[in-house]
């Protein structure tokens, strides 16, 4: 989002409709932000009233330009409003405050209310499919998909529409009613929408579908269909470095093409790709983060501690905890379970000195009985 | 709303657009951002009377 949609000249127009402010959740200043407005998922969006400090919409994930001039033309009406007004008022509201499962029957509604061609619906069933998948409502989730696939087809929601619903079938149990046809049904949908050159996806869209499309290959245990998508993939995120305009484009493709690789078991090509990235931009801790976890994959430990070294050097946030725990995991390789625990054993106060809005007590949960088992493990004679 | 590749953090007990976010440490936004400061926004969304927009990114 931030190399390739909020650097797009056609955004300048909503300047004046908003104050802007960026947030970086993992900085401990923005930890009362991140108390005061919880996130469930990263990116997100608010348009947040400053009267009442409430906020007013809601978006999840990345958008198109299009998408996001949308979005700012029904945040901006949202705000101020001292009653919501119709359905899918209602429903933005209850998916504002982060009150998911409350907010499907609500959409559920608006839907039903709205033309199918409203400027809405999308957004719409897209916010109802987010909500059905965090409440674990996998087959409620594959039913609407699948009722509005006809009617998204054209739009960039139609990448939303068929990854979520392949996700969702794909998460059904084995044997479910229907689910084979299911996720036959949506991985020829995703094949479309990845083929369609009008809809313009984003990289990040378009390898969510590749993902998607690889889990469903695996599921049905066809090893070479599963390679099969992960090479189209590695190409198709390849041809997106090449198109990058600047290094901020050509590294925001990292994670993406990381998942690629490793998909196409090509992970070391990961590795020259991540050094430019990190010559690029030596402040970043992503770079030598995700470097040490490659060579950690390649069971290069010495190369591993080194990058993991780097990284601890230049991050900061909570986002620490996933480097130090790859650090535990490159001592282990190493047959060092000394050193493993005292990581884990850092690890733990850290998450423990997090706070509220960063602190996350499940996290504490895991790394405590991570540690009981390894200092079980090391008291066995 | 791209939300397709809800993924588990290791070690995080929430979820993350899979591979929606970006480092992009110096990416020139056509908008004029006010960065980490949620007081300033809010002062500055009273007195222009425009509601906030407020975007949590993390440079995952």
């Amino acid at each position: 989002m931030r190399a390739f949609v909020f650097t797009d000249k056609a955004l300048a127009k909503h300047a004046r409709q908003f104050v802007w402010l960026s947030i970086d959740t993992e900085k401990t200043q923005n930890a009362a932000f991140a108390a005061k407005y919880p996130i469930r998922a990263w990116p997100s969006f608010y348009v947040i009233d400053p009267n009442r400090e409430a906020i007013t919409l809601r978006w999840v994930g990345g958008a198109t330009v299009a998408e996001l001039g949308k979005l700012f033309d029904d945040g901006a009406g949202t705000a101020g409003a001292a009653k919501p007004g119709g359905a899918l008022a209602r429903a933005d509201k209850l998916y504002s405050e982060g009150k998911y499962a409350e907010s499907i029957a609500a959409y559920r509604d608006a839907l039903r209310a709205m033309p199918k061609s409203a400027p809405s619906y999308p957004r719409a069933v897209e916010a109802l499919l987010f909500s059905l998948s965090v409440s674990d409502q996998r087959a409620e989730c594959v039913t609407v998909a699948r009722g509005a696939m006809s009617t998204v087809r054209s739009t960039a929601a139609a990448a939303v529409v068929a990854g979520s619903g392949l996700d969702c079938a794909l998460a059904l149990p084995d044997g479910a009613a229907g689910k084979a046809a299911d996720v036959a049904a949506f991985e020829k949908d995703a094949e479309a929408v990845l083929a369609d050159p009008k809809l313009h996806l984003a990289a990040d869209d378009r390898s969510a579908l590749y993902g998607s499309l690889v889990d469903a290959r695996r599921d049905a245990n066809d090893d070479a269909g599963a390679r099969r998508v992960a090479l189209a993939w590695v190409a198709d995120l390849d041809a997106s470095a090449l198109a990058a305009k600047t290094p901020e484009q050509w590294t925001a493709l990292d994670p993406n093409r990381l998942n690629a690789f490793e998909a196409a078991g090509q992970i070391e090509k990961a590795i020259p790709m991540l050094e430019k990235s990190a010559q690029e931009f030596p402040e970043d801790y992503n770079p030598p983060a995700r470097l040490a976890l490659v060579l950690l994959k390649l069971k290069r430990y010495d190369e591993a501690l080194a990058a993991s070294d780097q990284a601890l050097a230049k991050v900061y946030g909570p986002r620490k905890l996933r480097v130090l725990a790859v650090r535990a995991d490159i001592y282990k390789g190493m047959g060092n379970e000394g050193a493993a625990r005292k990581t884990v054993e850092e690890a733990l106060s850290y998450a423990e000195a997090l706070p509220a809005g960063q602190r996350s007590e499940s996290q504490v949960a895991a790394l405590r009985k991570q540690l009981g088992s390894l200092e079980a493990a090391s008291s066995k004679p | 709303m791209r939300m397709t590749r809800l993924i588990p953090l290791v070690l995080a007990g929430a979820a993350a657009v899979a591979s929606a976010a970006a480092p992009a440490p110096a990416a020139k936004s056509v908008l004029p951002w006010i960065e980490d400061d949620y007081p300033k926004a809010l002062a500055e969304a009273k007195a222009k009377k425009v509601p906030i927009f407020a975007e949590a990114w993390a440079p995952w």
